[in-house]
């Protein structure tokens, strides 16, 4: 498990940006990306990993 | 028992593939996503995706025993190397369909965790009306266990709580 600095002003910031719309973004930029035969790394907003 | 299609790693090395017997082409994949701790420091956990591409768009979607033993394999390999960490789930709404989803990935889950080495934490129903719903995995023995589902509660709080005022 990873972690990361964060502060309580960061999060007061951003607050309207919800990670996980966010994330549903990504898998509608991803899936599109996919079915139109163009890499994943042209989607450079997305973080991908490759933990296995 | 079924066993899994083969799977390779994508050129570009961001995902996973396999074909099923029917010729669909399906994309696993993984990304960071950061849960938000009430104090402390972010936690990074792995969102668990997956998407298809059929052979035949218009042909009648069959259920494919290997295609959930494969997925099922990829989530079990990724627990093996990284038994300290989660895995988060989404289900999409597109069609609303989320909570179609959600069912699917519950039965999924049950039918694959008979030993009961994993718990599912499901994000709250009052957020459902929004067409989200969300699952966090993880082993029970993870040390980190208590953090990661705290962090997953808040952070599942604090934004969609922002949205809703609940």
């Amino acid at each position: 498990m990873k972690k990361f600095n964060s502060s309580r002003s960061t999060l007061k910031k951003n607050a309207a940006e919800n990670p996980f719309k966010k994330l549903m973004d990504d898998k509608k930029r991803i899936e599109a990306a996919f079915k139109n035969g163009k890499p994943l790394s042209t989607l450079n907003e997305v973080k991908f990993v490759r933990p296995i | 028992m079924y066993g899994p299609y083969d799977v390779d790693v994508t050129l570009d090395g961001n995902g996973y593939q396999f074909i099923s017997a029917r010729g669909d082409h399906y994309l696993v994949y993984f990304t960071a996503f950061f849960l938000t701790q009430e104090v402390g420091a972010d936690i990074e956990v792995v969102s668990f995706s997956f998407t298809c591409k059929r052979a035949d768009e218009h042909a009648h979607n069959r259920h494919d025993p290997r295609v959930k033993a494969t997925l099922r394999s990829l989530v079990e390999q990724f627990f093996e190397k990284n038994g300290d960490n989660a895995l988060l789930y989404l289900c999409m709404n597109d069609n609303r369909s989320a909570r179609s989803r959600s069912i699917t990935f519950s039965r999924w889950f049950n039918e694959s965790n008979k030993d009961q080495r994993y718990e599912r934490y499901k994000s709250p129903t009052k957020y459902a009306k929004l067409g989200f719903y969300s699952s966090l995995i993880l082993k029970k023995a993870n040390p980190n266990r208590e953090a990661i589902l705290a962090a997953f509660n808040y952070t599942i709080d604090i934004y969609w709580g922002f949205e809703t005022g609940l």
